[in-house]
């Protein structure tokens, strides 16, 4: 049955939407210096939305020959979800057309990614370190999204994961890259993580009272509880900190930047998973609070237009989410000038920050003090602080960008203390 | 069990190889999510897929499709994969008993019912709870899943499994000039009376919420702590479990890898993963390599006494495996994985731990935790905690969380209750891959804990 056929037949009951997304994954898993496994995935599945008089019920499936029982599912659940006023699926609306495929990706093979795992991990014996367990994966889905006022959007994507870990006595190292092209080079992550492991063999516990400087992947994950903030749904619930705030200063200088177009990036998409355009969109401009985000339904019971910021995730109902972020900041300069600060590498227990204060108390699972021409390895150390104020404290950005999966960012130079 | 396909035919092919073996996996899925009292998502999906593992010449190769009639095609996929290896790992499996068995878990109170029947109950949940004017939000989240796996191997093995798994999650988030919030969760191989589990326990998390608004925060520094049931759950599984896990000893991985038989904790210490729990989160009646799930004694009296295996670890360590191989889903290669891992219960009551504390921390619950299972660090955030002072429990206090090196807390251990409580339900995301996992325990007294 095509997707078309299904639409029709749904459409009888009401609004209708058809989602169906098929794809591939394939993976070569390494462990020591071996190859453990190698993968594949071949998968799909449909999600069916229906829309009566604002009352909406999903259901998802695998295979073509459940629809029925999904419609079925689908119609009876439209009866007790609670309606919102005025609700629609969206409109056809033109998209702007963003590179998500290579065709050099799209030719790699097993072979191939054994030949990267293999080269990463020459790169991590050269520094004197062992390779630990890890994966090279390449994925290309293609999505399809139809529904009853016209949107009629297909799209393909593919691209390509390298993680690399290393060990050296107690300590440990990780680097890793995610695009939608060949822009990688193996060997040098590999070198990254095994550097990384032998300097963190030799980090001790020290305690810290000032300068601190912030890794792209510490960043990120930063970004992950703030982002919430600006949750359109959170806001609605008035559970975000951030309710109330639009227009206001809210963390410092940072400016903060959603960007789905950017060519062949991990987050990069034409649509969102409703079929509403992504735009490109500044969320702080200088600290200051631009926008909220939403989709369909957020948007419909806060009288806002969807910003192009529904996403499925796995079979999931549609969830409010962002895509490549791009973080800039006033002033920048060379790091090479930064001395006598500790440079934060990674940490552990980020699920453990609290998303409704910001208060955190993070273990330091690699750290760099440096002072003058010395590089002291730190660990072990309790990074004690608040997400508000270690970003609002900053002071300084490195003058070069740093990629870590689908976020741009220099490094931060903010205060902070560490405990032993 | 219906797959749509001829299962006779997938066996003699499996037999074909040096070793193969197939998960199948059916699912059927219903959830709710209700927001302050209205039925915000409801959502019914239904899930199959078939996994395929060989292994060649020590390589292995897996594939996997959502369709399972495309069987042919997958396990061709996996063998090709495993013969493309340039350099193999020269993987075995330990031997094991072949079993031909159905294992079979019936809800109590069926899932057999509409799922608006279903939010009725959430919904009744919901008005049965007394909500202060400062809780501004209450959502309620229900799942419920009816799995049928199916695991046959060349070996002749032949393993149906049938079973429910539910979980109910409340959040409750309170305001005044900050935001703050309480959770609650229950889960287990149970049907639909999941919601008699309730008892009390989300009107504590919706008053937890109210009461965090006044909490002070948690004072730094060394202190005596209490750890509750699901707090000391927490523990042993982050903390304590991940370093049992044998492929972390095999990789060299775990600060545990050459101190089997030595004592790494003191006396009352003994920590256990224990599969058969009845109905537990995070029970099972047989892992991804058709191993039955049992109880595997990892710490007893201080001691190390075993670790987590596999077929593919326990062969490497020359012993059997104790059923902990277990994957996210067929979709996703059988790593070790623990199942309910807890403090096995004491000799203590509460008052008794309670009496000799001048000052110090109860730990309430947990919002996570992380271990280093290199280097011992770890690091766990309590849901909230209260003070102690001269043996009485006082005020409430937030942001409690501490940190350290899990052997000094094991060696610090003085007390443990004598009752034990294994109830809790989460998920464990090991390399990405989500699987549920119980917790629990008695409360556990430990003489010094890093706070803050």
């Amino acid at each position: 049955m095509s997707l078309e056929s299904m639409l029709r037949r749904a459409e009888r009951f009401g609004e209708a939407e058809i989602f169906f997304m098929k794809g591939r994954t394939i993976e070569a898993r390494y462990n020591r210096d071996m190859i453990e496994a190698g993968l594949e995935k071949i998968f799909q599945g449909y999600g069916l939305r229906l829309n009566v008089k604002g009352r909406v019920s999903m259901v998802s499936f695998d295979l073509e020959k459940e629809f029925d029982r999904a419609l079925k599912s689908a119609v009876k659940m439209t009866k007790y979800t609670e309606p919102v006023k005025g609700y629609h699926f969206p409109e056809k609306k033109d998209y702007q057309k963003v590179k998500t495929w290579s065709k050099q990706v799209s030719e790699l093979e097993f072979a191939d990614l054994v030949n990267i795992v293999l080269e990463g991990i020459d790169g991590i014996k050269e520094t004197g370190a062992e390779p630990m367990q890890g994966e090279v994966s390449v994925s290309e889905t293609h999505t399809y999204i139809e529904n009853s006022n016209g949107v009629n959007f297909s799209d393909k994507e593919n691209g390509i994961s390298l993680g690399f870990g290393a060990k050296r006595g107690t300590g440990s190292g990780f680097d890793f890259w995610e695009s939608g092209v060949l822009d990688f080079a193996p060997r040098e992550l590999g070198k990254n993580a095994g550097r990384e492991a032998v300097e963190n063999s030799k980090a001790k516990k020290m305690g810290w009272d000032g300068k601190i400087a912030l890794h792209p992947d510490i960043i990120d994950e930063f970004l992950s509880v703030i982002l919430d903030w600006i949750d359109g749904d959170e806001v609605r619930r008035k559970t975000s900190p951030w309710t109330g705030k639009l227009g206001k200063k809210v963390l410092g200088e940072l400016t903060i930047v959603e960007d789905p177009w950017i060519p062949y990036f991990p987050g990069s998409t034409s649509s969102d998973d409703e079929g509403v355009p992504t735009k490109k969109k500044v969320l702080l401009d200088k600290g200051v609070l631009k926008t909220f985000i939403y989709d369909t339904i957020t948007a419909t019971k806060v009288r806002a237009e969807s910003t192009g910021n529904g996403f499925r995730h796995g079979g999931s109902k549609i969830s409010i989410d962002v895509t490549n972020i791009v973080v800039d900041f006033p002033d920048r300069e060379s790091m090479d000038g930064w001395d006598n600060c500790i440079v934060l590498r990674s940490l552990m227990g980020y699920h453990t920050i609290n998303e409704k204060t910001g208060d955190f108390t993070l273990t330091v699972d690699h750290g760099i003090l440096i002072n003058g021409e010395k590089r002291i390895p730190v660990k072990g150390c309790v990074f004690v602080g608040n997400l508000f104020d270690v970003l609002s404290q900053v002071e300084l950005a490195s003058k070069e960008d740093y990629r870590w999966g689908d976020l741009i960012t220099p490094y931060l130079l903010t205060r902070g203390r560490l405990v032993t | 069990m219906d797959f749509g396909l001829d299962l006779d035919k997938l066996q003699r092919e499996l037999e074909r190889y040096e070793f193969a073996e197939a998960n199948l996996l059916r699912s059927w899925r219903n959830k709710v999510l209700l927001e302050n009292g209205n039925v915000r998502d409801l959502m019914v999906s239904a899930n199959v897929g078939i996994g395929i593992r060989v292994l060649i010449k020590g390589s292995f190769g897996f594939s996997f499709s959502t369709d399972p009639r495309n069987w042919e095609l997958v396990l061709k996929e996996a063998v090709k994969l495993a013969k493309a290896n340039p350099r193999p790992m020269r993987s075995k499996l330990s031997k094991e008993k072949v079993y031909q068995d159905k294992w079979v878990v019936r809800p109590r109170k069926s899932l057999d019912v509409s799922i608006d029947e279903k939010a009725g109950l959430v919904q009744e949940t919901y008005r049965s709870l007394e909500i202060p004017s400062k809780v501004k939000d209450i959502q309620i989240y229900y799942v419920d899943v009816k799995a049928k796996r199916l695991y046959l191997n060349t070996e002749g093995a032949f393993i149906s499994q049938s079973y429910p798994r539910t979980r109910i999650f409340l959040s409750a988030t309170a305001k005044s000039n900050f935001v703050i919030s309480a959770f609650e969760s229950i889960g287990g191989l149970y049907g639909l009376e999941i919601f008699d589990k309730i008892d009390g326990k989300f009107q504590e998390a919706v008053n937890n919420a109210k009461n965090l608004l006044k909490a002070k925060r948690a004072p730094a520094g060394k202190y005596p702590a209490i750890l509750d049931p699901h707090a000391a759950g927490v523990f042993a599984h982050e903390a304590v479990g991940h370093a049992c896990e044998a492929d972390e000893i095999v990789n060299g991985t775990s600060i545990l890898k050459d101190k089997l038989g030595k004592r790494i904790g003191s006396e009352h210490v003994t920590i256990i993963d224990d599969a058969t729990i009845p109905r537990g989160y995070g029970s099972y009646g047989y892992d991804y390599e058709g191993v039955p799930g049992q109880r595997t004694v990892l710490i007893e009296s201080g001691v190390l006494k075993g670790f987590m295996h596999s077929r593919e670890t326990a062969s490497e360590l020359g012993t059997r495996s104790t059923g902990n191989a277990r994957a996210g889903g067929v979709s996703r290669f059988p790593l070790v994985r623990m199942s309910n891992t807890f403090f096995e219960k004491g000799d203590y009551s509460l008052e008794e731990m309670l009496e000799d504390i001048k000052e110090g921390v109860y730990i309430y619950s947990s919002t996570g935790g992380s271990t280093d299972p290199n280097s011992g660090f770890f690091q766990f955030t309590a849901q909230h905690g209260y003070w102690i002072e001269d043996g009485e429990i006082k005020q409430m206090l937030r942001d409690v969380t501490f940190s350290g090196n899990f052997l000094d807390i094991l060696h610090n251990v003085e007390k443990v209750e004598k009752d034990l409580k294994v109830g809790g339900a989460g998920l464990c995301g090991k390399f990405g891959q989500s699987v549920p996992v119980g917790d629990g325990g008695p409360h556990v007294f430990v003489k010094e804990v890093l706070l803050g």
